[in-house]
């Protein structure tokens, strides 16, 4: 078990002022199973001149606010306290072979056979989505999968394999892509960020007919050694699930080719990066912008309380 | 083939009853082919006209459909390609108990539909059950999962719902697609029956059609029934708006026409706001709620904050209002999710489970690859059938396997094995003919002479009937007709106004029991709403385009009279000292020479000249760059003739007549007439909701004068054409001061009008009235319109102080620039907050009128009068005063816009942040 709290404040400057500001924040982390928020606040500046809380389509917490007045910078400072139990994850050899998993949603999803709630609810996951588009290139992805996903082999052995192979395959790389950057170019040129490599392990699942989905949230990163802790150095995280029938949803993080531990904070998750945006927008003037965003993830010692 | 009884042969002679394929027409009874029982009175009405007639009836039909501009925009063109609406004389006639069967087989699909959409976006018991396989909803983009859990009023999911429908060869009808997210047509059937009745007014009365008015009274008054029951204390009669995503939309005429005949104001996405959960309607008096929206744009794009965000056709903010429950869409946001032919094969049983019932209308055979059986079936069957996408696509259109090499039909199999859930198979459909009156040798689209070939015949052509269900307050009503597209040639498969189809008006015949209905029903035109929807104030936008409507109107005005003016003296058709030489007038009397050399007509003209320039007619000395060499591309001759005239005229080759011709009508010279006339048109079209078929059919008579000439006009020519455009240009206006409403509309049109008037006036003034030329004057009266005035004032012959006082500071005359001065400060007094605009305007008249006690401007005017040619001395308070004046156009132009108009720089952007 590990306590945090996590500082995520997203900065707008605008070069004209914005008249009319709404936004719709997925910055309160979710409660799961092992994990609970025990504190959670949100400052706006310039005050929101109308804020409510919902949860979305995917059970996420959602805040949603608006700013009438005009301003020329934005500012959203979230303030969360969380504690992550440890995680104890399916055998990867004992879990059944992949083929059954992709033969149970698709007979359940065609109406062939009953589904069971959690399942159906898995079907959500199972289709191409804004940013995993997939259609003609879905032979692409599927084959660059199946080198992993041999005949028979468990679910949760071939889902490690293909973490490793797109770790071994891509590299880390921040300046080649852009929150917009497509999956099919990722592929080709074999680059990006978590948010990437997320979204190109959802495609080549989706592909094999399974059903993925992208979870958001922060990873607690070391300092370099003999350095304090950097405030906002750290940056929000994704990674991926995969539904494994009797087992639930498994996670695995390709970026570090690991499965997510009390290190990894959940926020939310959707379909793909679109569905759970830590700040999404539509502004009214404006001009240009730029956006600066700060993540410090802090570790609490056992028994420390300190106010955020 | 042989017609019974008595069947005109040239009428038929060209009609081919097929056996593979219904005809609506006839019946083969045994080895006969006779007329069906419901098509004798109205045929051989038809065929006792002599075929003079039937192609002038033909001729009056799409005169009429070009008079009303009913377009159809096939491609998102900038510039508008507008394909005039195509309409054939012949309507389909259905019988009164046929139309009873479609009638209640639609209102059961709609019932149907609309449970399925409220389980969808509810309770979902539907997936749970597997009545619908999960994979059609979760795999569909068209599944807005932000509006999973929003209620609708009265559980209404679909207002307006649209089936279409097709018969096979044994007579039966067949549901082949269902149109649920916006569906368009039911305004282009309106606009067919009030052009077909006119063309065809005796059989339309004697053949007992259903009125359609009716549908769209009731669709009316239940869209105001959905209003949200919140409406606060003290709030309005509910604000319901049309939304479309603007007139560069295939259909945007008929959003236009809807949003008329309902008296619904049209709005587009950026008209609209949310604040906290609520639509406004951004006017000039500020915010007004909007209670119900009856959208045309499809719901994905409804809301760049929560559906796509790369929409800048949407309302940020909408979906949360709908959540809300603060606003009713109709269709509801998320209604397109049941367009998928996937879906078809549930139908049957949906019915019994959903309603108890048996559906009434069978769907075309569809397999959806999803289901391992009936994928099996069309892959074993591929040959016959036609392959869709299962979920809607924009690139995949509908593939006929019949067409295809067997290499391609491999490859699709292996598709569709690879990703069974994105396909469907449907059989294909030999659907029904019905006939089609066609002209020998006419060119589809263009206007038909009088004087074409008369040579009429009846052909065969596959038709497809689109039908409309509306929801009303006691339940669904069915339109008593519909929207018939005729397939373009003998066997063209699709049937698509997109691929240049055409359509016909549907007759649904009343039973020989039923009452006639009332006379009051003008076929195709609505009673006035009754809904007390109080006179609107304008929203921003449309104020905006009124406003720039009229001032290019205005512009093309003052060009099309420069340009006459000046082409008549470079082409030497009036002498130094005008036509205007003043019968009677004595030359002592202190006139000016009557019998001037050429030389003496130059400076007028270089004066007029630079005028000319200073429009924007010609290039400015300082252009040479400028002249786009663009137009030396595309855009026709007349664009190639108006590069030469740029080239010529930026190498100093001395001005012919040809030159100003081609310039005056060269699209690419900004300020040229055709260019104005294109502006007028494309912000008419903007505005067509507020504009009254007359005034409609007036713009679009200037379209033909938007034109550029295939090749340089002669002299003649050019006057002629700068004629005709001024003559429509002052109907227009006329029209304008006659018949519109004194609203903010009008308002802003006249403000715009009058701002353009006075800053041409001053120009005007500026390089002539005090020019010692003799033909300045004369000149300046032509621009003006004021020849007859000042004959009819002063006999004695052209003298500048008069003149001054005709065109500069009489209060009376609204080509003078003093009215203009006046009109403005009335109108923007009128304006919300207008007051201290008029204040500049005020004082700017007062100057004027300071001016004509002014010594100095009187003594000048006395000068000038008494001087021989050349010589001329300035009056600089003259000067000033004018200048002022028309920088005075420009400072209530930005008062105007800052304070009023949308503003572009003002768009909404989304913004994503890691």
């Amino acid at each position: 078990m590990q306590e945090y709290d996590v500082r995520h404040d997203t900065t707008y400057h605008y070069d004209s002022p914005v008249l009319l500001s709404q936004q719709i924040a997925h910055l309160r982390p979710r409660e799961v199973a092992h994990q609970q928020c025990l504190s959670h606040e949100l400052a706006i500046e310039p005050p929101a001149s109308v804020q409510r809380e919902r949860r979305d389509f995917f059970g996420n917490p959602v805040t949603a606010f608006a700013v009438y007045a005009p301003h020329d910078r934005l500012l959203v400072r979230a303030r969360s306290r969380i504690r992550v139990d440890a995680r104890r994850w399916p055998e990867a050899a004992s879990s059944l072979a992949w083929e059954a998993a992709r033969d149970h949603l698709r007979d359940g999803l065609s109406g062939h056979a009953p589904l069971q709630d959690d399942a159906r609810d898995a079907g959500q996951y199972r289709f191409g989505s804004p940013f995993v588009p997939l259609g003609e290139a879905s032979a692409t992805y599927a084959d660059y999968a199946l080198q992993c996903f041999t005949p028979g082999r468990p679910l949760v052995e071939a889902l490690l394999a293909l973490s490793a192979r797109i770790h071994a395959d891509f590299s880390f790389d921040p300046e080649a892509t852009s929150v917009a950057t497509p999956v099919a170019q990722v592929f080709a040129e074999r680059r990006g960020v978590c948010q990437d490599f997320s979204h190109l392990m959802i495609a080549c699942l989706r592909a094999l007919g399974l059903a993925a989905r992208y979870v958001s949230g922060y990873l607690l990163t070391a300092p370099p050694p003999g350095q304090p802790r950097l405030i906002g150095a750290d940056a929000s995280h994704a990674w991926v699930a995969v539904w494994c029938p009797g087992r639930g949803w498994v996670e695995v993080d390709p970026t570090n080719d690991l499965q997510p531990g009390s290190g990894h904070i959940t926020i939310a998750w959707g379909r793909d990066y679109g569905d759970v945006s830590p700040l999404r927008g539509v502004i009214l003037g404006g001009g240009g912008h730029k956006v600066e965003v700060a993540v410090t993830v802090m570790p609490l010692e056992e028994g420390e309380h300190a106010p955020v | 083939m042989q017609v019974q009884p008595h069947s005109p042969p040239e009428l038929l002679a060209a009609y081919a009853a097929r056996p593979d394929r219904y005809d609506e027409l006839c019946q083969r009874i045994g080895s006969v082919v006779v007329l069906r029982p419901h098509w004798r009175d109205f045929f051989h009405s038809l065929a006792d006209m002599a075929p003079a007639e039937l192609a002038a009836r033909r001729v009056a039909l799409r005169r009429q459909i070009h008079e009303n501009g009913i377009t159809y925009n096939v491609y998102a063109d900038p510039r508008g390609f507008q394909r005039p609406w195509e309409l054939d004389l012949l309507p389909l006639m259905l019988p009164s108990a046929e139309w009873a069967q479609i009638e209640a087989a639609v209102i059961q699909r709609a019932m149907l539909f609309n449970r399925i959409l409220a389980d969808l976006y509810g309770e979902q018991t539907l997936l749970q059950q597997g009545l619908i396989p999960p994979a059609l909803i979760f795999g569909h983009s068209g599944f807005l999962r932000p509006l999973v859990g929003a209620k609708q009023p009265g559980d209404l999911f679909l207002h307006l719902f649209a089936v279409d429908l097709a018969r096979s060869p044994d007579g039966r009808w067949w549901v082949v697609a269902d149109r649920t997210q916006a569906p368009s047509g039911a305004g282009y059937a309106l606009e067919n029956r009030s052009v077909l009745a006119r063309a065809l007014p005796e059989l339309y009365r004697s053949a007992g059609v259903q009125p359609l008015v009716p549908f769209f009274e009731g669709f009316r008054d239940s869209l105001a029934a959905l209003a949200p029951a919140d409406a606060e204390e003290g709030e309005d009669a509910p604000l319901i708006v049309v939304m479309t995503p603007g007139p560069y939309n295939e259909t945007y005429f008929e959003h236009a026409f809807l949003a008329r005949e309902m008296g619904f104001p049209l709005v587009e996405g950026q008209d609209l706001t949310v604040r906290d959960e609520t639509v406004f309607l951004r006017t000039l008096d500020g915010l007004r709620r909007v209670h119900v929206i009856l959208r045309r744009v499809d719901d994905i794009w409804c809301d760049p904050l929560e559906l796509r965000d790369d929409s800048a056709l949407g309302v940020a903010g909408l979906v949360g209002a709908v959540r809300a429950g603060r606003v009713t869409v109709a269709n509801a946001l998320g209604s397109g999710i049941l367009e998928t032919g996937a879906l078809l094969g549930y139908l049957p049983r949906l019915a019994e489970q959903l309603l108890g019932q048996k559906l009434r209308m069978p769907s075309v055979a569809t397999w959806w690859c999803g289901e391992p059986a009936a994928c099996a079936y069309a892959l074993e069957h591929l040959r016959e059938l036609v392959v869709k996408p299962a979920y809607p696509s924009a690139s995949a259109g509908p593939v006929f396997c019949r067409d295809l090499p067997e290499a391609e039909l491999e490859a699709l199999a292996a598709r569709i094995a690879a990703r069974p859930f994105d396909f469907v198979a449907q059989e294909m459909v030999n659907i029904s003919q019905a006939p089609v009156l066609a002209v020998d040798g006419e060119a589809p689209g263009e206007l038909p002479s009088e004087a074409e070939a008369a040579a009429c015949s009846l052909v065969a052509r596959n038709i497809a009937l689109r039908v409309f269900v509306a929801a009303g307050p006691d339940g669904f009503r069915v339109l008593p007709g519909g929207l018939t597209r005729v397939a373009s040639g003998a066997d063209a498969r699709v049937v698509s106004m997109q691929q240049g189809g055409s359509s016909k008006d549907v007759w649904v015949l009343r039973s020989p029991a039923a009452a006639r209905p009332a006379a009051r029903i003008v076929p195709g035109q609505l009673a006035p709403s009754e809904h007390g929807l109080r006179e609107l104030s304008l929203s921003s936008r449309v104020a905006e385009n009124f406003f720039w409507l009229g001032r290019y109107s205005e512009r093309a005005d003052a060009a099309a009279r420069l340009g006459r003016e000046t082409l008549a003296r470079l082409g030497g058709l009036i002498g130094p000292a005008g036509e205007l030489s003043m019968v009677g007038a004595s030359p002592a009397g202190g006139g000016f020479p009557q019998d001037g050399t050429k030389a003496d007509d130059e400076p007028t003209l270089a004066a007029l000249l630079a005028l000319c320039r200073r429009a924007g007619i010609l290039p400015t000395e300082g252009e040479e760059g400028a002249a786009p060499d663009a137009d030396e591309g595309g855009d026709g001759g007349g664009g190639n003739a108006g590069g030469a005239a740029a080239r010529a005229l930026r190498s100093h080759v001395p001005l012919s007549v040809a030159l100003l011709a081609s310039a005056l009508f060269d699209p690419a010279r900004s300020g040229s007439v055709v260019a104005n006339l294109r502006m007028v048109l494309g912000l008419a079209a903007q505005v067509r909701d507020r504009l009254s078929p007359d005034s409609w059919r007036i713009y679009n008579r200037l379209s033909d004068f938007a034109e550029a000439p295939r090749r340089v006009p002669s002299l003649g020519d050019a006057l002629h054409r700068l004629d005709d455009s001024l003559l429509s240009l002052v109907t227009l206006s006329g029209f304008v001061i006659e018949s519109m409403p004194r609203d903010a509309g009008w308002r802003f049109l006249s403000i715009g009008r009058r701002i353009e008037r006075l800053q041409f006036l001053a120009a005007a003034l500026s390089a002539l009235l005090l020019s010692p030329y003799p033909g300045a004057l004369r000149a300046l009266l032509a621009l003006t319109d004021g020849e007859i005035r000042y004959r009819s004032r002063h006999a004695r012959g052209l003298a500048p102080q008069p003149v001054a006082e005709l065109v500069m500071l009489d209060g009376d005359n609204p080509r003078a620039l003093r009215y203009q001065l006046e009109s403005l400060a009335e109108h923007v007094r009128l304006l919300p907050e207008g007051e201290a605009l008029a204040e500049p305007l005020n004082r700017q008249r007062e100057r004027l009128d300071a001016l004509s006690l002014c010594d100095c401007f009187v003594l000048e005017l006395d000068g000038r009068a008494r001087r021989e040619a050349g010589g001329a001395r300035h009056c600089d308070t003259l000067q000033a005063v004018l200048a002022d004046t028309w920088a005075c156009g420009n400072q209530l132009a930005d008062a105007l816009s800052h304070r009023y108009f949308t503003h572009l720089d003002a768009r909404s952007r989304a913004t994503v942040s890691l």
